[in-house]
């Protein structure tokens, strides 16, 4: 179709098709280009293929960047592998970018390496603009001084061929130069792209499978490599999206009704999502005047038999701590969905930060003991919000789910969830009351109480975020207080008692264990694996109950030389200026708490640079830490 | 009405020989063969305006019910269904409420998800939670109830539900039942008796589904008290049905001839409208009537009133009606599918109102959801003309002597009795060259006193093939048949509340009461102005007297009269009717009388317990939580005064102190003055 | 034979609610406080009314009139300062089935909570919102209030408070689908009860405005308009406040007004002197929010599981 669009080097029939294990691609254009529908239909192709599959769209921080500006990447990284990925991996293979600018920035954030091969856009260099032309030139010669070898390909002029407008084709034309080299399946991508744009009616459907078609014959001519990611059979359906729209079809699972927020990055996106699909299960999202307002709308929700949900973050949730504290005293079922982000303050709205699980467990006034989860991957996005929902009823208490920027934008295929008729909340209870038996007729060894729901006849009581007695009466004497809040605490500790000792990801003895919590999980798990092939003694272990703690810590702990947390929330460097020697370092947040749980010497490795954390880093620095005898130094 | 032309140079003796014969044929003793008069194919002159060519088709009413109830029942069926559908899905919450109670490790570890189940032990958790506390639980009885109303339900939803329409039908009533979905027709020997029985057994099915629902709507708000309830329960019949319960029991049918109705299958529906089932007799007329019946079964059937009958059993909606008036058909089958009566419709099947028009088969309805009255009850409002004896129609024709002329005519019986082929001899067109006054239209002859009419001879217009018009004179027994329709018709209208002598009489002399009123109430009003005027004065100042002794206003709701402070208010109501009266006449007076007892006004009271809290025997609180005095001797004039002072409302007053020889009296007093204003 | 019996049985069993069933704790009110009339009067609608005690939610914030769920028998909520609203319109959202009387100050409701009351308005649920004005701080001890006149010595201005006070009436006559707007005094027992029962009556968000006595820290500040009935302007008119003509003429100041008059209510509430009270402004037809959040409500959980199934496809590769 295309194959005389240029003077075509060696034809790619003479390739040879190299077998992969995993492979990543970017592709990076200014906004709008339509570079992440093109990963994202090119990541679904590869996951129906059977491949593991990791996608995270490359967002710049503006809206509307000005064109091939530096710092104005948009676009996507796939990471394509023969088996689950749970990360967005090291550095890229391949890179497909429309424009030399934007490339600079993805070069300082360290997302390539010497060997990348970069397909670049070559008609910069053919520009009117004589400073455009010697741009590009200079870019060129300095991507290729770094090791990236860099391809010039007349991708525009390719599709005038078959568009008379390539900039709103363009990217479907990448989609079929992606397909060639990395082996895809054409059917399913002509499938793909008829689905994506079924709506626009034939016409458009016939242009944007020319355009793939015409795409993947450029390559076949143009480019002299082929790839091939072996996919592993399957035998289970796998659904396809981000971590915010798990937590929203979870939520919709767990048979809640009402998700009250208010607009907050990197969490309303899960709104987004709500926004449409709830009403179809008959449910509502409020957008609530402000975050007080959306977790008190919540609480009044929960209060009256129906549990709600409220989503935020930091900043967010800082707002929410008087009602948290409220829902705990008075002991209201309450699901929290916290997507973190980097802080303090408004800090960094759209980058990844664990900085929140202090804040969470102890941010309330005196003490309020709640349920604290994370979830460590996207599924579990999914499937904590039917646990959730199910313990703030059954321990008549906030449950909070922590996740975050990492989780809330990355995309992976995983089991399609069963729907389990179990999972929702039951009818609302309207069954009269015992008179007898009060609101807060806390079980002296549980602390469980009974929780009349309005409506029921002979239950009415007054819940008060005052300290009050069994009777549901305020009550300001020094008993009341010391019962009430032994109740509230002995919750977590029967809770507690009903857990499973977390399992350990490799050897459950050895030189060092690395304990990670939430999003980080798929990155340590892989460096762990990767220090072990290479002869250390080294295992993981992933904590998704943060509060109450999975139970066995210390005896888990006791069988390893060295104990130390990988998190990306704060930590002074062990070496940095006046800490070492004042003995005041500051751990990292998990490690504190551990520390204090299970009085180990436990240590921490942490940054907040606002990445997700790549397994490459996480394997060096264990290296390190086992070369270097255990000593703590500089993050 | 015109000069009748005369017979031309004849002389009186002719004429008087001519008249004779034509009364001799009036009075049915010969004289048909006399030239006064002949018979020739001939019409009445008001058929060609209401009689088509087509014939009647017998299914008609049928479709026509059938037609009605497709409009009304599926939807009231439907809007049924929903609430049984919201009551099976509140039962089935009950159940999976309950099931939640105790649910079990299995179902714990099901409800925790998927990820749950991989962290908790759902053993242990279900040990932990225990049995739920605090709502009652669903006991085995109640279960049984709830799981059997389900059953039922189930069974009412899912079953397809019954046609829309029963019918009933002898072996020669099958000509009027059509072939049409929804409808299900059965043979009878006897369709009413067969349609009671059918009712019973449809209705029987009904209320099993009631009771399911009676019992639901009690279990969802748990409020089922088998003492109470059960025996309710049990004792369901279709009489215990709400009105909109009973219009949704299948429609049963009952279609028969309204000659065999009104002969030996007489008892059968009689008893059937008595007994006040909702079931629907369909009785079929034809207009006209076998000749081998013999001229006096033809007159008789006339006055058989199948309709009236009906009307005889007073609760039963009765309605009688024409195929050739759809509407009219039409309106009261939806009333009777829409209501919970007996009803019987008597339908003659014609292609065309004539029988209406003639009032020989007048419509009516006689519905007793209308109202008590006959006249609120009995509508014959689909009548052409309702008011008058008989239908007035205007015929253009050519006159004698060829002019075009405009002729009123009145549609009576005859006109219709004609039509019947048994009858056709007895009415004789008058040949045209006989004149005479003595021949009077039949409408006006009928209006004609005893004496005058019997100089008289009726006529009625003719017109032959040629459309030409002639007189025609019909028999005495016709003319009988006829004033017999009329008197009918005048009672009809009667009962429908037109010229109801009682009415009219009534009428006039308020007519002459209003003439006589207008008159007094002119006179009237002048007084009254001036009245008005005096006591809009008077009240000024007693408002003004009533304000300055501390009451407010005289007819303040809830606060005793000034005058009778000693009873203490507890019910507004009361002294609100008997306190404007009383004050009214004695507030002049009452400014100068200071209450000896202490009172509260009542309404002003803001439950501030204050006064309470001081004395709760002396100042008690009433229904609406508003103090009242309680026992005056329970406390101490300290303790009013007191009370008074504090009062935020200050609607506290002391009155005098009881016991004279409490301490301080003097300066308790003083205090107490402000109060007692 | 007779047709259809008629038998009161029919009906579901009748419970007779008195006013006992709708008494809580003991109040603990200062002797005299305005607050205790309102009480008595939301008891006296929830018997006329004859709500079932468990149908029936008070929520409150804090402060002393928030005290108000403690001595109701019916259900309560008495949660934070400031955040009654976002709590009573939660709970509405998904209970559509239940009464919501809201108890608020001045300082919860005008201040604090300032936010969540244009909000509310703006929501318009189905619920009575009585705010419980007595121009001061009373549970923390005599602070200043958004409403404390000026000048009015208080332990946050012992020299008196420095600026005017804000109007709640006239900003909420500014408030978008604001739909019912009344003022009353606790004081008049049948015009509070009456005022209270309307806005019960009303389809959306009734607010009355108590001005209340606070015998122990602003006992001035109405004292005058107590003593003195003709300083307040009564609105009357068919579609006002009804009341008793008795009850009417204790007022002797009075004006016909038309509650769907909304320029008139600005007008007679920035005249500030007399002070109205009576129905200033409402409209039935202003949009409910509880419309919206409602939806789907009692959805058998076999639809939501398939509705479900049907969106994971969507996601399905």
């Amino acid at each position: 179709m295309v194959g005389n669009v240029s003077d075509a080097p060696a034809p790619a029939e003479t390739s040879s098709v190299v077998r992969l294990q995993e492979h990543i691609i970017e592709i990076v254009s200014d906004s709008g280009e339509g570079a992440q529908k093109a990963g994202q239909a090119y990541g679904a192709i590869s996951a129906k293929m059977g491949n593991g599959v990791w996608t995270v769209e490359i967002i710049p921080a503006e809206i509307k960047p000005p064109a091939r500006s530096r710092a104005g990447a948009s676009g996507i990284r796939v990471r394509v592998g023969a088996r689950e990925i749970t990360n967005m991996g090291d550095e890229a293979d391949l890179v497909l970018a429309l424009n030399e600018q934007v490339l600079y920035g993805r070069i300082e954030q360290g997302a390539y390496k010497p060997g990348t091969v970069v397909l670049l856009e070559s008609k910069w260099a053919h520009d009117g603009l004589a400073e455009v032309r010697e741009a590009y030139a200079k870019a060129v010669a300095e991507f290729r001084a770094l090791g990236l070898d860099v391809r010039e390909l007349p991708l525009e002029q390719a599709c005038l061929e078959v568009t008379p407008d390539p900039r709103v084709g363009k990217n479907m034309f990448v989609l079929g130069m992606l397909c060639r080299l990395c082996n895809r399946d054409m059917q399913r991508a002509r499938d793909e792209v008829s689905f994506m744009f079924k709506r626009k009616g034939d016409e458009v459907v016939a242009r944007n499978v020319a355009l793939v078609e015409a795409g993947y014959e450029f390559a076949k001519h143009n480019l002299d490599m082929e790839f091939e990611i072996p996919p592993a059979p399957r035998d289970h359906q796998v659904v396809v999206m981000n971590g915010n729209q798990a937590a929203g079809l979870g939520i919709m699972a767990s048979g809640m009704e009402m998700v009250a927020m208010y607009p907050i990055t990197p969490a309303t996106s899960v709104s987004h999502y709500l926004a449409g699909a709830f009403q179809k299960v008959g449910g509502c999202v409020h957008q609530a005047e402000d975050e007080i307002a959306a977790v008190g709308f919540a609480i009044g929700a929960s209060y009256a038999g129906k549990t709600a949900c409220t989503i935020t973050s930091g900043p967010g949730l800082a707002l929410k701590t008087e009602f948290l504290a409220l829902a705990v005293m008075a002991e209201v079922p309450l699901v929290v969905v916290l997507v973190q982000r980097g802080g303090p303050s408004t800090g960094l709205p759209t980058k990844v930060e664990q900085g929140d699980l202090l804040a969470v467990l102890y941010g309330q006034p005196g003490d309020a003991p709640k349920i604290v989860l994370a979830a460590s991957t996207i599924e579990e996005c999914f499937h904590m919000m039917v646990t959730a929902r199910k313990l703030a009823e059954a321990f008549r208490t906030p449950v909070i789910v922590l996740t975050d920027a990492n989780l809330a934008t990355g995309v992976q295929p995983f089991r399609r969830p069963e729907v389990h008729a179990e999972w929702m909340a039951a009818p609302l209870d309207q069954s009269p009351w015992d008179p007898e038996i009060t609101a807060y007729d806390w079980n002296e060894t549980t602390g469980l109480s009974p929780r009349p729901i309005p409506g029921q006849r002979g239950g009415q009581y007054v819940l008060t975020g005052l300290a009050h007695t069994r009777f549901a009466k305020v009550a300001y004497d020094p008993h009341a207080n010391q019962t009430g809040c032994d109740m509230r605490s002995r919750k977590l500790a029967a809770l507690a008692s009903t857990l499973k000792p977390p399992q350990v990801n490799g050897e459950p003895e050895g030189e060092l264990l690395v304990v990670g919590w939430g999003s980080t999980r798929g990155a340590i798990e892989e460096a762990v694996d990767r220090v072990r092939a290479d002869g250390h003694q080294v295992s993981s272990l992933h904590l998704r109950f943060l509060s109450p703690m999975e139970p066995g810590l210390a005896e888990i702990f006791a069988r390893f030389e060295k104990v130390m947390t990988i998190e990306i929330n704060y930590s002074d460097a062990a070496d940095a200026p006046l800490v070492g020697t004042s003995g005041q370092r500051r751990l990292a947040q998990l490690a504190t708490l551990l520390r204090a749980q299970t009085l180990v010497d436990i240590d921490s490795w942490s940054n907040v640079f606002g990445q997700p954390l790549q397994p490459g880093p996480i394997h060096d620095e264990i290296v390190r830490r086992l070369q270097h005898g255990g000593d703590a130094c500089s993050a | 009405m015109d000069q009748y032309p005369r017979l031309p140079g004849a002389s009186a003796e002719a004429k008087a020989e001519w008249l004779r014969a034509i009364r001799d044929f009036h009075f049915g003793r010969g004289g048909a063969a006399h030239p006064a008069l002949s018979w020739r194919p001939a019409a009445p002159a008001t058929c060609g305006l209401v009689v088509p060519a087509a014939s009647a088709d017998p299914t008609a009413p049928l479709r026509e019910l059938l037609e009605v109830a497709r409009t009304e029942v599926p939807a009231r069926r439907e809007a049924f269904a929903t609430q049984l559908r919201t009551l099976r899905d509140g039962l089935a919450d009950l159940l999976a409420v309950e099931d939640q109670r105790d649910p079990g490790p299995e179902r714990l570890r099901a409800s925790v998800g998927a990820f749950g189940a991989d962290l908790v032990d759902a053993s242990a958790l279900d040990g932990i939670l225990g049995a739920q506390r605090g709502s009652m639980r669903v006991d085995g009885r109640r279960r049984q109830r709830i799981e059997q109303a389900l059953a039922v339900f189930a069974r009412y939803l899912d079953g397809g539900g019954p046609p829309l329409l029963t019918v009933l039908h002898t072996e020669a009533g099958r000509e009027a039942v059509p072939a049409m979905q929804g409808l299900v027709a059965e043979l009878a020997e006897d369709p009413c008796r067969a349609a009671l029985r059918s009712f019973d057994a449809a209705a029987e099915r009904f209320c099993e589904v009631v009771r399911a629902l009676r019992t639901a709507r009690l279990e969802v708000t748990s409020s089922y008290d088998a003492e109470r309830h059960d025996p309710w329960i049990a004792t369901v019949d279709w009489e215990t049905l709400s009105a909109e319960e009973l219009s949704l029991v299948p429609t049963i049918v009952a279609v028969d001839s309204a000659s065999r109705l009104t002969g030996e299958a007489m008892p059968g529906w009689s008893r059937l409208l008595a007994s006040g089932r909702p079931v629907q007799v369909l009785a079929l007329a034809s207009p006209v009537h076998d000749p081998e019946q013999g001229l006096d079964a033809v007159f008789s059937s006339y006055r058989v009133e199948l309709g009236f009958l009906g009307i005889g059993h007073r609760e039963a909606f009765v309605q009688q009606t024409s195929t050739a008036c759809a509407e009219h058909l039409r309106e009261g089958f939806r009333r009777a599918l829409g209501g919970t009566r007996a009803a019987l419709h008597v339908v003659v099947v014609e292609p065309a109102p004539l029988s209406v028009a003639s009032r020989a088969h007048p419509l009516f309805r006689y519905d007793p959801d209308s109202g008590g009255s006959w006249a609120r009850r009995l509508d014959v409002s689909g009548n052409p003309d309702p008011e008058l004896d008989w239908p007035v129609t205007t015929l253009t024709c050519l006159a004698p002597g060829g002019r075009a002329k405009e002729l009123e005519l009145a549609v009576t019986f005859v006109d219709h009795a004609l039509q019947e082929s048994a009858l056709t001899g007895e009415a004789l067109v008058v040949s045209d060259e006989y004149r005479s006054d003595d021949l009077v239209p039949l409408a006006d002859y009928l209006r004609l006193d005893a004496e005058t009419a019997a100089r008289r001879l009726p006529c009625l217009w003719v017109q032959d093939e040629d459309q030409d018009l002639h007189r025609a004179v019909p028999t005495r027994r016709l003319t009988q048949a006829c004033r017999d329709r009329l008197a009918f018709w005048r009672s009809l209208q009667e009962l429908a509340g037109i010229h109801s002598e009682h009415v009219e009489r009534a009428l006039e002399r308020a007519r002459d009461e209003a003439r006589q009123g207008r008159e007094e109430l002119e006179a009237q009003r002048a007084a009254e102005l001036e009245q008005v005027r005096s006591e809009a004065v008077g009240q000024a100042a007693h408002l003004l007297a009533a304000t300055l002794v501390g009451v407010g206003v005289e007819d303040l709701v809830g606060l005793a009269p000034v005058t009778a402070p000693a009873v203490p208010v507890s019910t507004p109501a009361a002294p609100a009717a008997a306190a404007p009266a009383a004050a009214e006449a004695e507030v002049p007076a009452a400014t100068a009388t200071i209450s000896s007892e202490p009172w509260i006004e009542t309404a002003l009271c803001t439950s501030c317990n204050d006064c309470r809290n001081i004395n709760p025997q002396l100042f008690v609180y009433d229904d609406n939580k508003q103090a009242k005095i309680g026992d005056p001797s329970a406390g101490t004039f300290a303790q009013l005064v007191k009370a008074a002072e504090k009062c935020p409302a200050r609607c506290i007053h002391p009155g005098q102190p009881l016991d004279p020889n409490e301490k301080g009296l003097d300066k308790l007093i003083a205090r107490a003055a402000p109060f007692n204003r | 034979m007779f047709g259809l019996k008629s038998d009161p049985s029919t009906e579901l069993p009748e419970r007779y609610f008195s006013l006992e069933d709708y008494e809580g704790g003991v109040a603990r009110w200062c002797p005299g406080c305005g607050d205790l009339g309102v009480l008595t009067a939301v008891q006296r609608i929830c018997r006329a009314e004859q709500l079932p005690p468990e149908k029936v939610v008070c929520v409150s914030g804090i402060g002393c009139s928030s005290r108000f769920p403690h001595y109701v028998g019916t259900y309560g909520f008495h949660g934070l300062h400031g955040r009654p609203l976002p709590v009573a319109c939660g709970i509405k959202s998904r209970r559509p089935d239940l009464t919501v009387w809201v108890a608020t100050g001045d300082g919860d409701c005008c201040s604090i909570g300032a936010g969540h009351w244009i909000h509310a308005l703006r929501y318009n649920m189905d619920m009575v919102v009585m705010l419980f004005d007595n121009s001061v701080y009373g549970l923390t001890k005599k602070q200043t209030s958004p409403t404390t006149p000026q000048g009015m010595s208080t332990n946050t201005h012992p020299s008196g408070a420095w600026l005017p006070p804000l109007d709640p009436l006239t900003a909420m006559l500014g408030m978008t689908n604001v739909s019912f707007l009344a003022q009353t005094v606790d004081w008049n027992p049948a015009h509070l009860h009456a005022t209270l029962a309307a806005a019960y009556r009303h389809k959306g968000l009734g607010f009355v405005r108590i001005l209340q006595r606070c015998p122990t820290y602003s006992a001035g500040v109405f004292e005058d308009l107590q003593r003195d009935p003709s300083r307040l302007l009564m609105l009357t008119g068919p579609r006002g406040i009804q009341v008793e003509p008795a009850i009417a003429n204790m007022f002797p100041n009075k004006r016909e007004h038309d509650p769907s008059d909304l320029g008139t209510a600005r007008a007679i509430c920035e005249a500030h002197d007399p002070v109205p009270i009576g129905l200033l402004f409402q409209d039935e037809s202003r949009p409910c929010y509880d419309a919206f959040t409602n939806h789907g409500l009692g959805m058998p959980t076999a639809d939501k599981v398939a509705a479900l199934e049907k969106e994971l496809d969507r996601f399905t590769v």
